[in-house]
This record gives structure tokens, C-alpha cells and sequence, in this order.
């Protein structure tokens, strides 16, 4: 059976469930949720989602939302299949799961703020708050600082291999590259710029671009 | 070798860690950062966490930070000991959801209701009364959630204690303790199941740690 994954190709959460699908070879159907409609706040998809948002996920009888939940569930039930995402060994395991929290803690709400104001806001018609959009970006470059230290001793962010926290950060930084106009934050850095030269040109990354 | 955590015992992601050493029995070093004297921003300490935050954490040659991995680490790799806090396949999956709903739900707006109703008022700061009117608005429609998950499963993962109900927790404990209690008294099952999980063991232990310092 077919996984369906609620969302937008367009948003950044369901795009990081689809890059997962794709790079376990999972096979999904995408249901679209119109977001600009507000459909996402409507009963019938708080059913699949509590508080409203995309994506959600239904897999036979079986409902998942938060797509850093829904990564880790698809890359742990298919371990075996495609790249190993979670690394070989508990440690690394560990070390992939500290840099999924360093992106949902550390990236994810700067990114968000940056593509938020600067994208979503003007599409919308909505007042851009360019103080915050300042203040995040200054913020976000600290943290880029951090990656680049990572990245040249490492190839990946957690170890020598392409795990769910490279995956993790695929589809902000498209969004704040090539939509945001910030493509300085990676490639003003030679590691940080490497490392996205190589997770964005896997295979199924380029695949996920054809579905947008 | 003894694992070690570093942080403090204010900091309630501290206390996530060494809420689950204590489910699992296991021994381990707290080492006190003196984050008033900017200890974490030193070079000694960005040797263990570059963002410059607590906790840190050893396990012999395994260096790790992030609460929540930390935590994850130790449920998986010593499954065998003490509380399980971690399960398999579809009930792991729902687990993990709840981790995320704690992660990005519920954090977001207790931290800032923290700010404004214990941090503020510490160091002489305002409380800023509409921010917090704000964010108990927000928080409560999200206790609205965890209310109706509780009433359908008496843990939020599955049917037993796990890290879906260890990671809120240290900050909900901290919430119970300024006016936002009201919003977790006002939902019966969120209220019983705080109760609940307040109550075990290891979480003594972790309150018995701040109340030495």
C-alpha cells in the first residue's frame, strides 16, 4: 500500500518526509492540503493533525505527523534498504540524532523566521518584520559559523555519512538559497558550501525537485 | 568510567538528562558549569558543545549535547536497564511524535512563558503582561491536545512510561510552579498524569539534586 503524505509539495516539513520516502525508496502518494486556503485549520484535517499542520502521514490504518518523527519512523522501519540514515552503530546513531536536534533547535526557528518575512509574508500580501529578519539572519550566521567548524572535520554533519541530519536541512536551506536570497550563508563558506553541493545533488533530492 | 553530565541544576534540559541516567539506574558524574560566570562560552566548554549550551555529555569516548539525544541514546543503548524508555516499530513511531509535540509544540511557549514570569522578574526585570497573555492562549489550546491524547492513553507514547513523557517534564514541573499551573489544574487528565509521572522515583531524584544546590 501506498503512503500518503498530507501536505504541499511546497512547504519545507512535507518536503523533508518526501526526501526521506525517496531516499528509502518508500513509494507515496501526495494529498494536497491547500495552505492558502487555510485547509490545514479545518476539522477534518485537524483529525490527522491536532494543531493544524502539514504534513501528516497515513500508512494503511496507521497516522504519523511531525516529520522529524515521521523520518526517523520510515528510516528506522527501512533500515536496510537504500543509504543507511541513522549510521551503523548506536554512537552513531547518537551522533545523528544530536545534529537532528542542533537543526530543530538551533536552525530550524532562524530558517523559519528568515523564510517566513522574506517569502511566505510577501506572497501572503503581510507586513515583513525586517528587524527580526535582521536579527535572524545575524543570529543564523553564528550558527553557520558553527556548521563550517563541524564540516571541515567532518564530511557529513554526523560522521563520514549522509544521514537523516544532512536530510533534515535540505529543504530550508533550498528555500533560503534559492528563494530567500540569503545563498551567501552557504556559500560564503567552503565547507558548509561543499557539504550542500554534494546532499543536494543525491539523487533523490533532484527527483524531489521534479515534484514541486 | 562513569558518564558524565554537565549543565546545571536550573536548567531544565539538564534535568531531562539526568532524569532518564536515574530511570536507567545508571551511575553518573554531575559536573556544575557556571553559566552566571559565562562558563558555558569558554573554550573548555565549546569543546564539548560548540552552540555554547547545557547539558554536555561522556560516555567514555562518546561526546555528546542536545537534551534530547542524550536522552535517546541512553534509553536505546541501555535498553536493558532500569525503566524501559523506549519501545519498537509502530508504538516507537507515536513515541517519537510526542517527542516532537514536547520539541515543538509545548517548549516553545512555556520557555517563553518562563522568561517572562521567572527569569524577568530574578533580575529585576518587568513581566511583560501581554506577551504572557499571549502565550497562555497559545499554551492552553496546546494543553488542549495533550488533554484529549491523555484521554484516550494513559501515556502520551503508548501504554507505559517513556521518553514521550520524560522530555516535558523538567519544564512543566517548572511551569506548575507560577500562575500557568492554572491551565494544567483546569485539564483532568494532563493534571493526573503530571501527578503521575511527578511522583516516580528518579524524578525525586532529580528534584533532590536542585534542592542541594
Amino acid at each position: 500500500m501506498v503512503v500518503k503524505v498530507y501536505g504541499s509539495t511546497r512547504a519545507a516539513c512535507p518536503q523533508r518526509v518526501m526526501a526521506c520516502l525517496l531516499e528509502k525508496e518508500v513509494e507515496f502518494e501526495i494529498v494536497h492540503v491547500d495552505l492558502d486556503a487555510g485547509e490545514q485549520k479545518k476539522p477534518e484535517f485537524l483529525q490527522r493533525q491536532p494543531f493544524g499542520q502539514v504534513p501528516a502521514v497515513e500508512d494503511g490504518d496507521f497516522r504519523l505527523f511531525e516529520s522529524r518523527a515521521i523520518i526517523r519512523y520510515y528510516a528506522t522501519k527501512y533500515a536496510g534498504r537504500g543509504a543507511d540514515l541513522l549510521g551503523a552503530t548506536p554512537e552513531e546513531r547518537a551522533v545523528v540524532d544530536q545534529w537532528l536536534e542542533v537543526e530543530a533547535h538551533n536552525f530550524n526557528d532562524l530558517a523559519f523566521n528568515l523564510v517566513f518575512h522574506l517569502v511566505i509574508s510577501p506572497h501572503m500580501g503581510l507586513r515583513s518584520d525586517l528587524a527580526l529578519v535582521h536579527s535572524s539572519e545575524q543570529k543564523l550566521e553564528k550558527v553557520m559559523d558553527i556548521y563550517e567548524q563541524r564540516l571541515s572535520k567532518s564530511k557529513y554533519l554526523a560522521g563520514d555519512f549522509f544521514s537523516l541530519a544532512d536530510l533534515s536541512h535540505l529543504p530550508a536551506i533550498r528555500c533560503l538559497t534559492e528563494d530567500a536570497g540569503l545563498g551567501h550563508l552557504v556559500k560564503e563558506r567552503k565547507f558548509v558550501n561543499a557539504w550542500w553541493e554534494d546532499i543536494s545533488s543525491r539523487p533523490s533530492w533532484k527527483k524531489l525537485l521534479t515534484l514541486l | 568510567m562513569v558518564m558524565k553530565v554537565y549543565g546545571t541544576v536550573l536548567s531544565t534540559a539538564a534535568m531531562r538528562v539526568c532524569a532518564a541516567l536515574y530511570e536507567k539506574n545508571l551511575e553518573f558524574e554531575f559536573i556544575p558549569v557556571d553559566m552566571r560566570a559565562g562558563e558555558h562560552k569558554k573554550e573548555h566548554f565549546l569543546a564539548l558543545n560548540p552552540f555554547g549550551q547545557v547539558p554536555a555529555f561522556e560516555d567514555g569516548d562518546l561526546k555528546l549535547f542536545e537534551s534530547r539525544a542524550i536522552a535517546q541514546y541512553v534509553a536505546h543503548v541501555y535498553a536493558d536497564k532500569g525503566t524501559p524508555l523506549v519501545c519498537e516499530g509502530k508504538p516507537m513511531a507515536t513515541v517519537g511524535v510526542w517527542m516532537q509535540v514536547e520539541a515543538h509544540q509545548f517548549e516553545p511557549l512555556a520557555l517563553k512563558l518562563r522568561r517572562e514570569l521567572l527569569y524577568k522578574p530574578r533580575s529585576g526585570m518587568a513581566t511583560d503582561a501581554a506577551v504572557v497573555e499571549e502565550n497562555e492562549a497559545k499554551l492552553a489550546k496546546v494543553l488542549d491536545v495533550y488533554e484529549a491524547r491523555l484521554s484516550q492513553s494513559e501515556y502520551l507514547g503508548c501504554d507505559c512510561f517513556t521518553l514521550a513523557d520524560l522530555h516535558p517534564l523538567p519544564t512543566m514541573t517548572t511551569l506548575m510552579g507560577t500562575p500557568v499551573k492554572k491551565l494544567f489544574d483546569a485539564r483532568p487528565k494532563l493534571s493526573a498524569w503530571l501527578a503521575n509521572i511527578s511522583a516516580r522515583p528518579a524524578w525525586a531524584k532529580v528534584l533532590a539534586m536542585r534542592n542541594q544546590q
